[in-house]
């Protein structure tokens, strides 16, 4: 790697660590955006029949407790982010790849929404705070992740 | 203010994310499928700095842990996560920061996350009214019993030192340079943590003036060891307070009052706290320091 390249990857590595610190030291909570997936379906589960909500475990949690509101508005708030760099770098373009890649999309995050209550928390809450914290459970799910990358090149063409 | 954080925090993530095509998938991808490093060198980089920093916050007691409980199915999980992640071409901030972008497939992603949250809501949750089943959720640190500071400093030494290393463009010729520097920083800097610490997470307690001065009116069985030179003491004193310089043994002399409220005290509170917390690696357990010493004792 030559030096530019590594500079540019510090910096960015190290940025991304202040931004997390701040994150858990303003929010009590570093990083995590999955959450946002989380609320969705239970805000429309609470607006239809709030006393299903209240006692199913899930839904329950990411509409009431408030250790997960930092990852709903972390989430919404990364989806905003991105649009006005890009937007500033004049980079935005609505891209709609081809059919195949919805499916895959589509399949893809189901799978991914589906193991994020398996993992309690989605890929970044555990990069960015179970791993520097030494969680068992981060390192696990870390674990897991990359043994289903791996299954996941060896299975498809990609 | 907590909104202003989140505002902060979210849209600096979404522009670094999008500036740095920060991807787990991606960085596992390259890594396992065409060998390339500098996806995942950035996530290690930001892990490590995170480590740092976390750490220092926990061991200075500003904020607590946030870990996630251990689950049976956490694995399962994982090796869920970690298939749709490449079938899908992008992880969770991968998936949003493409959102962000104006990715159609990113936004199809999404959904697909949404649905399947609500899927395991309706399929698995409803079974569950409480919790999920889980383990207590640890750490490495805590089961090798290494302390939080310890952990953040050593870290910092060792990110610094491969740091140096990677950046070299003779990595051979500056070893030996690079580890002696780093050596000695490490030694000076241990000192410092370790002194840190002994203040830190010693076992001694303060104790104000006023609630002295309530103790002894009580009449209660306490024992105030003046620690200044006996000058001082003959000048003034807290009354029955015991001079440490007029003590034929010293510190052993005072070992017959282990099991007894103990107070120290000195002119302003600080080397009492020292002497204090000798008392109390000695066995000494209820040692107290006099906050302020003498000085707060006089009402300055």
């Amino acid at each position: 790697m030559n030096r530019k390249i590594v500079n540019s990857l510090l910096i960015g590595g190290i940025l991304l660590a202040i931004i997390n610190s701040i994150s858990f030291f303003t929010l009590e909570q570093p990083v995590g955006i999955g959450g946002f997936m989380g609320w969705i379906p239970s805000a429309l589960v609470v607006a239809f029949n709030e006393e299903y909500a209240r006692t199913n475990m899930m839904f329950s949690f990411f509409y009431y407790e408030t250790d997960a509101a930092p990852c709903v508005g972390l989430g919404l708030c990364v989806v905003i982010g991105s649009f006005i760099y890009t937007v500033a770098k004049r980079r935005f373009k609505i891209r709609l790849y081809s059919p195949r890649m919805w499916w895959r999309g589509l399949l893809g995050g189901c799978l991914m929404g589906f193991s994020f209550p398996m993992m309690r928390g989605c890929n970044i809450i555990h990069l960015f705070g179970g791993v520097p914290q030494m969680a068992l459970s981060a390192f696990i799910a870390i674990a897991g992740m990359f043994a289903g990358a791996y299954l996941a090149r060896r299975l498809l063409t990609i | 203010m907590k909104y202003l954080a989140f505002i902060i925090v979210g849209i600096s993530c979404g522009a670094l994310f999008a500036h740095y095509q920060f991807c787990f998938a991606t960085a596992v991808r390259n890594l396992i499928g065409f060998g390339r490093k500098e996806k995942m060198a950035l996530i290690l980089i930001m892990i490590i700095a995170s480590a740092v920093l976390f750490n220092f916050f926990l061991a200075m007691g500003w904020r607590t842990e946030t870990v996630k409980e251990l689950m049976p199915m956490t694995f399962l999980g994982g090796i869920l996560f970690g298939f749709g992640m490449i079938l899908a071409g992008g992880c969770t901030a991968g998936t949003l920061f493409r959102l962000g972008e104006g990715n159609i497939p990113a936004l199809i992603s999404t959904l697909g996350m949404i649905a399947g949250m609500a899927t395991f809501g309706f399929v698995v949750a409803r079974n569950f009214t409480k919790q999920l089943p889980h383990f207590v959720g640890g750490t490495l640190l805590k089961t090798l019993n290494i302390h939080p500071l310890l952990f953040s400093f050593l870290v910092l030494v060792f990110g610094i030192w491969g740091l140096i290393h990677w950046r070299s463009k003779s990595p051979r010729k500056s070893m030996i340079k690079t580890s002696l520097i780093l050596g000695v920083i490490m030694v000076l800097n241990a000192a410092m943590v370790y002194q840190i610490a002994y203040f830190k997470y010693s076992d001694c307690q303060e104790m104000s003036p006023l609630m002295l001065s309530e103790i002894m009116e009580a009449g209660e069985d306490v024992v105030v060891v003046d620690i200044r030179p006996q000058k001082f003491f003959d000048e003034e004193h807290i009354d029955n307070a015991i001079a440490l310089q007029s003590l034929p043994n010293g510190l052993n002399d005072l070992n017959q009052y282990q099991d007894k409220v103990v107070v120290v005290v000195c002119g302003e509170g600080i080397i009492s706290k020292l002497f204090c917390i000798k008392l109390s690696k000695r066995g000494f357990k209820k040692s107290y320091n006099l906050r302020g010493g003498m000085s707060e004792w006089n009402g300055g």
